[in-house]
């Protein structure tokens, strides 16, 4: 955001002489989205002279702001807080550094394809509440809702991975999920390995209700939800937290770009020296420990500890080198590659709410639920690379949830969609299909549309990596939870350099800004630092 | 009123017959529910092997029982190419070098370490059910990353463990095509690389009974009579919770008993009766396919590319054919290319069978089930399949029957209760049936 922009940290230029070695730093932190601002908080915060480094020309990695026509902004990356890890939040005072969220949990509006509409309340332990016409249903409804929370609540400490950062992680780990009541313990083995389709068939009877549900754990994630260990990323969803509440979806004020000036703020304050559009070239490696980085402008930076918050290929097959990173990582890392991806897409309407009923939907959560037939054929079509006929649609209206960003006489409306296929470098014909398709979804539910657009902006996952420097496959959709799960402990654990500390997206379980993977990166680092300090 | 029973199991192919006979033998009270239609064993022309343990239990020996090893596992590509691996891992390089695929160094580690990947005893109870999984196990898997490697290779989609080892797209399709042609699986899809562990497991080896020996379902028979097996039929139609440890079955219209558990010795059996929701555990997630048999009377042995016989063959294209087909299944309708297995009879008849064919057809969009039409269809398919790799064969062809396993439509009886137990591997399905069983008396003392 461009009045940020003195709040950059700059250099006296004469210091930042390409082909200079700098020493006197603690910490380096590679990346700037929010994990690595996150880590660099922690690490700066117990007295650690950091710097963290970012490749791109803003701060926030893929979160970023641009203007899709004169003075109307929009953010990338991200359009909801789903995950924010609470602890982050409440540790590195993000409240006080300006995070503010103009709706806490917002409510969803559901619509199907025959016109049908379902709402749910954003607080989803009173989602069976609501318009529901049927009591069994309903009924069956909050039984399943409370048992998904409870196991979601129960597993939270591995999905976000901070046990791993203290001492003898594994066996903490083992400890908390073995003690679990068995009860709870036996409806997690049941559905641990499930497919979403099978357990919510048999557990809902309303096809609305299972579609719905269906799309929620389908949505951003790379598994068709007629899958293996589909349900688990719905669970996954539901372990995370936003604005306090379990399971919640969240709207900032400013939209998540505040969660980045938030933590820059956090990061400033614990003098992190913040420098953008300074890309590294290779980590240094002396002997079995990490010495520094290497930039791409010749220069060096000096320091015993290395924090990479950027994708796992980049900084283990790039900047570390194949030559010193095990066979089983460089397989992990080969293998399993995303052909699912999902697409942003915003809309500048023109015209404002006639009625009251439009206006308070636009403060919603508005999701476009295709049949679990249309689903499970998008999931097919994008697999095999064509653009699915109907597709998940997520979106919000940012002017209206947050009164400063209301335009005059106008809307913006942004959207989220999903599955479509992953292309690493998509060119115009296919930009304007996807355009297309999305188009005529959002239509389904949003009819007048076309006469009211005065711009229309697409986002894929490859333009996110272009303008951040990083692997376009790391901003494909995730694999299922287990494959998650085993690449995220072996790029946090498997380089066995001392010194170096993984919090880059592979780093993290499911979708969205959590900045768990940062927090245990920097707390590991300290506790090794720590220990070896004299 | 007959029982109650221990171990209700439900079918009667040769792993159910062979888990009654074992569990009867060890002093369980069995019943098994037949299927109403006895036409089906026309259909089989090889079975999974008998292991040694459960020859011995069985004294088997004692019957006049022989059983050969099938020859070689064939795959007869577009184009006349063909590629073919056999029981030994000699003959296995042997032929790879002959069919001039570079990938034949690989292979001997390939398959012990793909195998090795099933020897974790958690991972693999809950291939079957997560009903008798050991509980709290996850908390140990969790916590442990060499665990969740293997749970997620082993897990994880069939084509990502192949692309990890070889560059050859014939000797990738084959083991794709032979290890997921039982279950539909496409090789994308998670759970798929499961079947290729069972399927490359030495056990899982297939068996055909000698010319002039009974059949081996006869022999069981005679064994499960012999140990106070009950013969019931008829379909299960409400199981209800009853006191203790029982569930109360009705079975047609007017005959009810009561049974500890319900065992389905093969995951299809299951999807047939409508125990499809209690298919929980990745490797079954294969859902929403038809099984399609053909067989064909012959006047004469036809001229085969490759192979003899004594083999099992793979009909397929390209590498995409199976994700394609198995996407059309699932979606409801027929595959243009469709993957086609064939082997021979001790008769000489051929049998060919697909599970990349639909459930139930999605038209207009509704559901619907198969139609005598659709068999015709899907019959037409396979010859045509057929013809393309043996031009010789239509000639020859004297009579033609089918037979289709669809998925169990509608309500299912089974829906809501606990203590449903269902064998899940397609592979070397008469050891799993039996060990499984084995393992449910075990918990039940």
């Amino acid at each position: 955001m461009s009045d940020n922009a003195d709040e950059h940290m700059v250099m006296p230029d004469d210091e930042r002489l390409p082909g200079r070695i700098e020493g006197g730093i603690d910490a380096i932190v590679i990346g700037a989205g929010a994990d690595g601002l996150a880590a660099a908080a922690y690490l700066g915060r117990a007295g650690l002279k950091t710097v963290l480094v970012g490749a791109g020309k803003e701060i926030g990695g893929k979160v970023a702001v641009r203007e899709i026509a004169p003075d109307v902004p929009v953010v990338d990356g991200e359009h909801l807080v789903t995950v924010l890890d609470p602890d982050v939040v409440a540790e590195l005072d993000l409240y006080r550094h300006g995070l503010e969220y103009a709706a806490r949990r917002l409510d969803t509006t559901y619509y199907f394809d025959d016109g049908e509409v379902l709402r749910f309340d954003g607080d989803l332990a009173q989602a069976a509440l609501l318009s529901l016409d049927d009591d069994a249903d309903r009924e069956r409804l909050e039984t399943f809702m409370s048992e998904m929370l409870e196991i979601a609540d129960r597993l939270r400490p591995a999905f976000n991975m901070s046990v791993f950062a203290e001492k003898d992680g594994d066996r903490r780990l083992e400890k908390i999920l073995a003690s679990l009541p068995t009860e709870v313990s036996e409806r997690i083995d049941r559905v641990l390995f499930g497919t979403a389709d099978n357990i919510l068939r048999a557990r809902l009877g309303d096809t609305r209700l299972r579609a719905l549900l269906l799309s929620e754990a389908s949505f951003r994630s790379g598994v068709p939800p007629f899958e293996a260990f589909s349900f688990m990323s719905l669970i996954r969803r539901y372990a995370g937290e936003a604005a306090g509440l379990q399971g919640a979806v969240a709207y900032p004020k400013g939209g998540v770009m505040s969660v980045i000036t938030a933590l820059r703020r956090a990061a400033q304050l614990a003098k992190v020296d913040v420098r953008a559009a300074t890309p590294v070239r290779s980590i240094l490696i002396e002997g079995d420990r990490v010495a520094g980085v290497t930039l791409k402008d010749g220069g060096q930076l000096r320091a015993n500890i290395v924090v990479a918050a950027i994708d796992a290929k980049q900084a283990y097959m790039d900047m570390i080198g194949p030559k010193l990173i095990d066979i089983e990582l460089q397989r992990m890392l080969s293998v399993s590659q995303s052909d699912i991806g999902s697409a942003r897409l915003h809309l500048l309407l023109k015209g404002v709410a006639q009625d009251d009923a439009t206006r308070k939907n636009m403060t919603r959560r508005l999701v476009f639920t295709p049949t679990p037939e249309e689903l499970s054929a998008a999931f097919m079509d994008a697999r095999a690379g064509r653009i699915p006929e109907k597709l998940i649609i997520e979106a919000i209206f940012p002017t209206a949830l947050d009164q400063e960003r209301s335009l005059e006489k106008r809307q913006l409306m942004s959207v989220m969609a999903h599955p479509l296929p992953f292309d690493k470098t998509p060119d115009e014909v296919r930009r304007e299909e996807i355009k297309k398709a999305l188009l005529s979804n959002i239509e389904i539910f949003a009819s007048d549309l076309s006469e009211r657009i005065e711009a229309v902006d697409l986002r894929l996952p490859a333009d996110d990596a272009k303008n951040t420097g990083a692997t376009a496959q790391s901003y494909a959709s995730k694999p299922d939870i287990i494959q998650q799960w085993a690449t995220a402990r072996t790029v946090t654990s498997a380089a066995k350099i001392g010194g170096f500390y993984f919090c880059g997206p592979e780093a993290q379980i499911g979708g969205g800004i959590s900045c768990s993977a940062g927090r245990a990166a920097a707390k590991t680092a300290l506790r090794d630092y720590k220990r070896g300090a004299p | 009123m007959m029982g109650p029973f221990d171990i209700l199991i439900v079918g009667d192919e040769e792993p159910a017959l062979c888990a009654a006979a074992c569990a009867a033998k060890s002093g369980a009270r069995i019943g098994v529910l037949k299927k109403d239609d006895a036409r089906r064993k026309n259909f089989v022309a090889s079975t999974s092997a008998v292991p040694n343990f459960v020859w011995r239990r069985l004294d088997l020996q004692d019957y006049d029982l022989s059983l050969v090893p099938v020859g070689a596992r064939v795959t007869l590509l577009n184009g006349s190419k063909a590629v073919s691996t056999h029981a030994t891992n000699r003959d296995t390089v042997n032929s790879l070098v002959a069919a001039d695929i570079k990938d034949h160094l690989l292979w001997p580690d390939f398959q012990n370490e793909i195998v090795s990947l099933n020897d974790d005893n958690y991972l693999s109870s809950l291939q079957y059910s997560a009903q008798i999984s050991s509980r709290k196990g996850f908390a140990a898997l969790l916590a442990d990353p060499y665990a969740l490697d293997r749970a997620a290779r082993m897990f994880g989609p069939c084509i990502d463990v192949l692309n990890d080892y070889f560059s050859d797209d014939a000797l990738k399709t084959h083991l794709a095509a032979h290890a997921l042609s039982p279950s539909g699986f496409g090789p994308k899809e998670r759970g798929s690389a499961a079947a290729l562990v069972h399927f490359l497991d030495e056990a899982s080896w297939r068996v055909r009974p000698d010319k002039n020996t009974p059949s081996i379902r006869s022999i069981l028979e005679k064994i499960c009579q012999q140990e106070g097996v009950t013969f019931l039929s008829g379909r299960v139609t409400e199981i209800t919770p009853a006191n203790g440890k029982y569930l109360s079955l009705s079975v047609g219209t007017d005959e009810r008993f009561k049974a500890k558990y319900i065992f389905f010795a093969t995951p299809d059996t299951a999807r047939q009766f409508g125990a499809h929701e209690h298919l929980d555990a990745p490797i079954n997630a294969a859902a929403g396919h038809a099984t399609f048999s053909v067989k064909f009377k012959l006047a004469e042995m036809v001229d085969l590319p490759l192979g003899d016989n004594t083999d099992i063959f793979q009909i397929i294209d390209d590498p995409s054919d199976l994700q394609v087909a198995r996407d059309k299944a699932v979606a409801g309708r027929f595959p243009k290319k469709l993957p086609v297995e064939f082997e021979f009879t001790r008769h000489g008849e051929i049998v060919a069978r697909s599970s990349y064919l639909p459930g139930a057809f999605f038209e207009d969009g509704e559901w619907r089930g198969w139609t005598g039409q659709d068999r015709q269809a899907a019959a037409a398919l396979i010859k045509e399949r057929l013809t393309s790799r043996i031009p010789g064969l239509s000639p020859q062809i004297r009579r033609t029957e089918t037979d289709v396993i669809t998925p169990f439509l509608g309500k299912s009886p089974f829906a809501g209760n606990d203590r449903i137990i269902i064998q899940s591997s397609q592979h070397n399905t008469i050891s799993a049936a039996v060990s499984l069983i084995d393992e449910v008396i075990a918990r039940d003392e």
